[in-house]
């Protein structure tokens, strides 16, 4: 919760890791003692001018005049609420819900239809008499699984739907609904509002704050100081790019502190420091402003970015001939080359063949870009290297926010990726005009990229995601094949100048590089070599599309395997039911094996001709569950393991965008006794016993997410596969199962 | 560790590599002792006996400590299948081995009581590979993609929509219902488990008593024939989760055999050495 744990507190506020009502208490107290100046009820509806001249329009229409405005309002934006006669007065409204087993017993009015409210009314349902209220009759508005589960509950009557309803009015303890069918009134301990949210970038734009770009996660610059575009106008917190709170009070008190003129050393300073050990004879700000001299893709960053960018990044000196990275390590830093060279091995075997790349040039991207294992080694080339290795988070918002970077390094990715995935043998001039005609595209899961019988104009080179590749045979959709990132499709139209024969699909959300037909055919045309490679490939899916076609039935469990995810995964739990005892040994093992608690589910998941798949991690190429995590505490380890360290704050939001529902949060279980205390006084959980520690952990524990960690700290490899006693789990990388199923499709008909 | 990418069975475990181990162990010992020509009918006391018994006890001894290896969770690299194909085929070979030992000499006394138990143990132990060889399939088929935990939920949808469809049903029959409701049970004794079913159940009652005096009514009221649909319904899903309950319960309880023998097993095994060299 404190973290960045390295990073100092500067305020007169304290801030320490407790719970949520500790923390509160602490700042409240302290706003006491330190005499700060609030003004409650003072929504703000306008902020006009600029230095020294400021006028704060709030809702009431007074107006406040201030010299400067420190804007620190965080990027949740404001909650709506019911504006209906008797809101103001009562008190057993609420707008948010922390944590629903705070609650039981009661009867609870939850209104609204979005995530938010469904997610409120389904943790509620199991202790609570709970209502949802909805302005129209569906939930469509929300995920797919959420309006499953709140269909079903509705279904079971234990969650009761108020359709078609708005509310009129309530009095402490009662709400009224207006619907088709008159008034409901309904007595209630509670009713929790779930709105939404106004985002507050309009609010900032009409400010005269500027914004880099469309991008929804995009966040206005400021300057070394905080200072936005407007004179006068600071910004701090979650919308200056800082969502820790640490982070934001240390702003805060610096903030005052530059707009009374005092300089004051960054808290980063001493962090930047140890990050320049690896570098002799520069300055945080020589070194800062060589950077962004020499590296074109930092070159339009801010200075606060690129002072975080730098904290966050490590700088590292290998000597000539040391190993960056290595081919097929899943991991997936950004690296930049500050001094020196390094070289690219294109190939395993002859280290004749390498490419190298100078001063200036980055690499690595394809990792961040594609989810894949890094597709070449990489060596120091020079004694004088130094290289800064960003992580992905960072890159990732940098991508988001500094449309330059974006741009630069897109360009540079589709040369490289055309390179490395089809036109291997080929220099990067030669692939130049190829790469300017190409374009790139995203399409979402089960979107088309073309259809059957399609003129084909173009190939797609797949750089993220994955598609599944079908033909309509007797009126049916068969599954002929499916295609990971890092290859190509659509050239059999191409070459053979017919129609297209089957139908693409994205079986996960995808990044297409799609390359114009009439250069392709020209550069083939020009280099013999990459068109034997075409052809060969080319003829390599025909055999497949007919042996595929042999066995109508074959795509089923592609298919199957698909919608559970195997397309975008990279290491997969599967159990043959013929073999499963149901000796549940395999989530024993995981619990003895990672703090009481399993992070697997053998019995839940779908099952298709007899493979089983449970919930459990499936190690996504791009993870869902790393998209928003505040502390950045989700990694990918080297083989590509997804796991969570010791920083996560609890916040719930990897287990929100997990689409697999793979990740709990759990506080620790009680410590388990000795063997013979448990034996003989029965004293706690024996071994294997309590894998879910249901109300045993004290109340207060904090909770913190868990999930599959592929047993990576453990020798010997995933507790659950080796725990099996009859061979019915094993763990799989999904491109070597899928071509197993291919060719042996006997053994999983149903 | 090495990483299949396909499911593998325990029993054939890379192309029976401990079958055919242990099948070579059984092999040479019955060539050795066709081959020992003792000066006195063969028994446990030759050095050929020795050797068996000593190779006996020792088996023994890694058999039980399955029971120890099962639970070494964090313990790497090999897989628990690994362990279980070895025991099931060096578990088999023992009673070749031991009958060997033994020079079939049988009579009432401890040594032969050890040969016993080690035979009943492994006889239950042979039970247990057919259960798990023939088992997972059929639970499978029967769950055909519910656990017993989402029958459960069903049936208790069943019954919610069995009592509201029920207002204003005769007496006679709500009653039959409210029964069927509250006093239906899945599981119970062992007996009740292992036999997958239940001649009291309340809502096989409730149906007969729905199908021989409700089903004409139910061509004419809409609401009957709703109940009846149920009920069915219902009485399907009790039958699967009893089968459930009773496929699982035999697939656990040969261990409540198995793992008791092996034990007294292991008791009178020392029994036997103790005897054998204390009353020399």
């Amino acid at each position: 919760m404190a973290t960045p744990d390295v990073l100092p507190l500067r305020s007169d506020i304290p801030f320490a890791m407790g719970s949520r009502e500790d923390v509160l208490a602490n700042w409240n107290s302290a706003l006491v003692t330190n005499n700060v100046n609030i003004r409650y009820n003072a929504e703000v509806k306008s902020i006009t001018g600029s230095r020294g001249a400021f006028e704060l329009t709030l809702i009431s229409g007074e107006v406040i005049a201030a010299e400067t405005v420190v804007l620190a309002i965080g990027l949740q934006g404001n909650l709506n609420t019911l504006q209906i006669p008797g809101a103001q007065a009562s008190t057993h409204l609420q707008y948010q819900l922390d944590d629903p087993n705070e609650y039981e017993h009661e009867t609870i009015v939850v209104i609204g239809a979005g995530d938010a409210a469904i997610e409120n009314a389904l943790g509620l349902c199991t202790h609570n008499t709970v209502y949802i209220a909805n302005r129209g009759d569906e939930f469509s508005r929300a995920k797919e699984a959420n309006e499953a589960a709140i269909l079903a509950e509705i279904g079971r009557g234990r969650i009761l739907p108020i359709y078609n309803s708005n509310s009129k009015e309530c009095s402490q303890g009662t709400i009224t609904f207006e619907t088709p069918d008159g008034d409901i009134k309904i007595n209630c301990h509670r009713v929790i509002a779930r709105l939404g949210a106004s985002p507050p970038r309009k609010f900032i734009e009409s400010c005269g704050v500027v914004f880099p770009s469309e991008s929804r996660t995009a966040l206005p610059e400021v300057s070394k100081s905080y200072e936005s575009n407007v004179d006068g106008l600071y910004i701090i917190g979650a919308l200056g790019g800082y969502p820790l709170i640490k982070q934001a009070i240390n702003q805060g008190y610096e903030v005052i502190e530059y707009i009374k003129g005092n300089a004051l050393e960054p808290a980063d300073e001493p962090l930047i420091k140890t990050r320049l050990k690896a570098v002799h004879g520069y300055t945080t700000d020589s070194f800062l402003s060589e950077v962004r001299e020499r590296l074109p893709i930092f070159h339009d960053l801010n200075p606060l970015m690129l002072r975080e960018t730098i904290v966050e990044s490590a700088i590292t000196a290998p000597r000539s001939g040391q190993i960056v990275f290595k081919k097929g390590d899943y991991t997936n830093s950004v690296f930049t080359i500050f001094q020196g060279s390094v070289r690219i091995q294109l190939s395993e075997t002859d280290p004749s063949k390498s490419v190298i790349l100078e001063a200036g040039a980055f690499f690595g991207e394809m990792g961040l870009i594609a989810g894949r294992p890094r597709s070449a080694t990489i060596l120091s080339n020079a004694d004088n290297t130094i290289l800064i290795e960003t992580p992905r988070r960072t890159m990732l918002k940098l991508r988001a926010s500094v449309q330059s970077l974006r741009r630069v390094m897109d360009q540079e990715a589709i040369v490289r990726q055309i390179q490395a995935y089809i036109a291997t043998s080929l220099s990067k001039e030669a692939v130049q005009e190829l790469a300017a005609s190409a374009t790139l595209e995203t399409f979402k899961k089960g979107q088309v990229l073309f259809n059957e019988g399609d003129v084909g104009d173009s190939i797609h080179l797949i750089r993220k995601g994955s598609v599944l590749i079908s033909k309509r045979i007797a009126g049916r959709d068969i599954v002929l094949s499916y295609i990971a990132a890092g290859n190509y499709v659509g050239e059999m139209a191409l070459m053979s100048g017919l129609p297209r024969t089957a139908t693409v699909t994205a079986a996960v959300d995808c990044e297409t590089i799609r390359i114009d037909g009439i250069a392709f055919q020209k550069l083939m045309a020009e280099h013999p070599v990459l068109q034997a490679e075409v052809k060969e490939k080319y003829g390599q899916r025909i055999v497949d599309t007919q042996r595929m076609l042999e066995r109508p039935e074959a795509g089923s469990i592609i298919e199957f395997l698909m919608g559970q995810g195997i397309g975008e995964a990279t290491d997969i739990l599967l159990i043959h039911e013929a073999l499963c005892i149901g000796c549940n040994n395999c989530e024993t093992a995981c619990a003895e094996t990672h703090g009481g608690i399993s992070r697997l589910d053998r019995e839940a998941g779908p099952t298709f001709a007899q493979v089983h798949v449970p919930t459990s991690c499936r190690h996504c190429e791009h993870p869902h569950c790393m998209a928003d995590c505040p502390p950045d505490a989700i990694k990918r380890d080297r083989e590509g393991e997804v796991f969570i360290t010791n920083d996560c704050i609890g916040c719930g939001n990897c287990e929100r965008n997990c689409p697999y529902g793979v990740i709990q949060m759990a506080a620790d279980p009680p410590a388990k006794p000795g063997l013979l205390t448990w034996l003989l006084f029965g004293a706690g959980s024996g071994p294997g016993e309590d894998k879910s520690q249901r109300g045993k952990a004290p109340k207060d524990a904090r909770k913190k997410a868990t999930k599959c960690d592929m047993c990576k700290d453990i020798s010997g490899g995933a507790a659950c596969v080796r725990a099996c006693p009859t061979g019915a789990a094993i763990r799989v990388k999904p491109r070597a199962f899928i071509d197993f199923v291919m060719d042996h499709r006997g053994d999983f008909d149903r | 560790m090495n990483t299949p990418i396909i499911h593998e069975s325990f029993l054939v475990h890379r192309g029976l590599k401990y079958f055919r181990l242990a099948a070579l162990c059984v092999i040479i010992a019955v060539i050795a002792y066709i081959w020992h020509q003792p000066l006195e009918a063969p028994n446990g006391g030759t050095w050929l006996g020795y050797t068996l018994g000593t190779i006996c006890a020792g088996l023994v001894l890694w058999l039980t400590w399955f029971g120890v290896r099962k639970r070494q969770y964090s313990l790497g690299p090999s897989r628990l299948k690994v362990w279980l194909s070895a025991h099931v085929y060096f578990g088999l070979a023992l009673v070749i081995l031991a009958t060997l030992h033994s020079g079939f000499q049988l009579g009432w006394n401890i040594h032969s009581a050890a040969y016993i138990l080690m035979l009943l143990t492994v006889l239950s132990g042979v039970f247990g590979i057919y259960i798990y060889a023939r088992y997972p399939s059929l639970m499978a088929a029967n769950r055909s993609g519910l656990t017993l935990r989402d029958m459960m939920a069903q049936i208790a949808e069943a019954d919610q929509e069995i009592r509201e469809s029920s207002t204003g049903v005769s007496q006679e029959l709500s009653t039959a219902l409210l029964t069927a409701a509250q006093e239906t049970r899945i599981g119970g004794t062992l007996f009740r488990k292992l036999s997958g079913t239940d001649p009291n159940c309340a809502t096989t009652k409730a149906r007969r008593l729905l199908e021989s005096d409700y089903a004409e009514m139910g061509a004419l009221d809409p609401n009957i024939t709703k109940i009846i649909a149920l009920i069915i319904r219902k009485s399907n899903l009790l039958r699967r989760a009893r089968r459930d309950v009773q496929v699982q319960t035999l697939m656990r309880i040969w261990l409540f055999f198995h793992v008791p023998m092996a034990i007294g097993l292991l008791g009178a095994l020392v029994a036997h050495v103790f005897s054998v060299f204390f009353y020399w």
